[in-house]
């Protein structure tokens, strides 16, 4: 047994958004402070309550956490910013329930920013098109190697699901009813970007190759946005204005030679990894929430390219080796389907924010207070949350 | 003038980014500019490795290891076609490309292009060699074509 029992000792106690958009002519500190203001009132709480700040998305993507707390008054006397990728989303959240759980904050914004979108602030910024991993001598941190024009995440995603598909006989056919089923998702969400904008599974196919085999739909939107969640301590949460809704359980990121390519699983054998035939096993966070597979109500993937859903089906179990692509068929995760997946439309079709607007969505599909609309799942109790890479969160309304 | 890269813009017409040389990668391209492709073979556990390290990621020596010339024959293992240049904009000129993942006969895995071939013709598993695609006069890249 671990030293520490982390499960539901924190809570997620507060969520707020700033608008989500394309082409926004809008600085993050804006955004960000919106989705900060509307979780303070969201949780019933004040500026002054929050003493904690994690973020893992900074400058040039987002607000770096000092320039946040500057621009809004705040004071934290525990911060904590991850490295400059979309991964962090579980870190994020997790390391905030270890603070609180450990007193060194009371109460603990979790926020990030996104200005991704051709348009909009983020093109001040010199990044696009410059530096960035992919002149490691390793490659990128998605597989990229920029000097043979691998030079985008998208297109390393795109490699493992090649390998995927000429493996286990996927089809594109097949890979239609990833996107398709989170944008009908979307079309449920008033929020979502892509809310009034249905696709069916021919455009899907007719639509222009990227890096083939992907094509348009397979990539998530480019946006602006903010999302702001707050962590708090169980016995805190209790005299809140929301229901809470509790940490049962946290795995952290994987990372090895076996995990290099991020985007794909381990076994795939793409990239630098190992080719062998994978099997779930133990993956600690069913064991720290004491659920397994077969409670889970619904589930929140990193979205970022449609097969990254595959991909973490199988990391996970819900799917067996080589299996998830006929597990995702006949809208097996769209509205009504046995395992709904990412309820809010995903980065694919509500906004691109790294999942912590996912992480969000399961916190309101668990208050299960008319938040969610046609798209709440009945009787919603307990929700996972989890990336190809292989970290996850599982949330519940508690005991 | 110096790019992001630290290239010298103002000696090359090349646009791309090119990969940063330094001493513990140089005789890699080193090896490539005279049209030879070797990797690295750890000296205390002799395992071939790639990519480029200071270190082996088998038995963790830091110690140099040699540099093996291997076949340059290899099997296409993945591979993808760009259509649209969307990282640097420099690719614009050469899509359709294609980016592709080659398992040497020796063993390692290598991320490359395919050229001399029909994007839309590749096979999984279809025989491949190398090619040096002299990109400017001081970096060459490995590149591999159907199997002749």
């Amino acid at each position: 047994m671990p030293a520490f029992e982390m499960r539901n000792q924190a809570c997620i106690v507060g969520l707020g958004q700033s608008q989500f958009g394309r082409n926004l002519e809008v600085s993050p500190i804006l955004l960000q402070a919106e989705a900060y203001k509307a979780a303070l009132e969201d949780a019933g709480l004040t500026r002054d309550d929050i003493d904690g700040f994690s973020t893992s998305h900074g400058a040039p993507h987002g607000a770096d956490y000092d320039e946040f707390a500057i621009h809004t008054g705040s004071n934290f006397r525990w911060v904590q910013q991850n490295w400059t990728h979309g991964r962090w989303a579980g870190s994020s959240l997790s390391a905030a329930m270890f603070a609180v759980s450990a007193g060194l904050a009371n109460y603990v914004l979790v926020a990030n920013t996104q200005m991704e979108s051709p348009g909009g602030y983020g093109r001040h910024y010199p990044h696009r098109g410059g530096w960035n991993e992919g002149l490691r001598d390793v490659g990128g941190g998605h597989g990229q190697v920029n000097y043979h024009g691998l030079d985008t995440a998208g297109a390393a995603n795109a490699m493992a699901t090649r390998f995927y598909m000429e493996k286990y006989g996927a089809t594109s056919e097949a890979l239609s009813w990833v996107s398709t089923s989170i944008r009908s998702w979307a079309n449920l969400n008033p929020q979502a970007i892509f809310y009034d904008r249905a696709i069916t599974r021919d455009d899907y196919m007719e639509a222009r190759f990227i890096s083939a085999p992907m094509r348009l739909f397979d990539y998530c939107l480019l946006n602006e946005g903010a999302q702001c969640l707050i962590v708090t301590t169980a016995d805190r949460a209790k005299d809140l204005k929301k229901k809470p809704v509790y940490i049962a359980g946290y795995q952290g990121i994987r990372t090895g030679r076996d995990s290099s390519l991020v985007l794909a699983r381990p076994g795939l054998g793409i990239g630098i990894q190992k080719e062998y035939r994978y099997e779930a096993g133990v993956q600690e966070v069913y064991g720290a929430a004491q659920v397994d597979q077969s409670d889970v109500d619904a589930v929140y993937i990193y979205d970022s390219f449609a097969p990254s859903i595959w991909f973490a089906l199988e990391r996970f179990g819900f799917a067996a080796d080589g299996e998830a692509h006929e597990f995702c068929k006949d809208g097996r995760i769209a509205p009504g389907g046995a395992l709904p997946v990412n309820s809010n439309g995903g980065s694919l079709s509500e906004a691109g924010l790294f999942g912590y607007n996912h992480i969000a969505e399961a916190t309101r599909q668990l208050r299960a207070d008319g938040e969610t609309g046609d798209r709440q799942i009945p009787n919603a109790e307990v929700m996972q949350w989890m990336t190809p890479f292989g970290d996850s969160l599982i949330l519940t309304k508690g005991n | 003038m110096t790019t992001h890269d630290g290239h010298e813009a103002s000696s090359s017409p090349y646009k791309k980014q090119l990969p940063i040389i330094h001493p513990e990668n140089a005789p890699y391209w080193e090896s490539l500019k005279k049209h030879e492709l070797r990797l690295q073979r750890c000296t205390e556990c002799a395992t071939l490795r790639y990519p480029v390290s200071p270190v082996c990621y088998q038995c963790m020596s830091t110690k140099p290891a040699t540099w093996e010339q291997v076949s340059g024959k290899g099997k296409l293992s993945s591979w993808i076609v760009v259509e649209r240049a969307t990282g640097n904009v420099a690719w614009s000129e050469d899509v359709p490309y294609v980016v592709a993942c080659v398992d040497l006969d020796e063993g390692p895995r290598l991320t490359t292009n395919i050229v001399e071939a029909d994007p839309w013709s590749l096979t999984t598993q279809m025989a491949v060699e190398v090619v040096f695609d002299d990109v400017t006069p001081e970096v060459t890249l490995a590149k591999f074509r159907p199997a002749k």
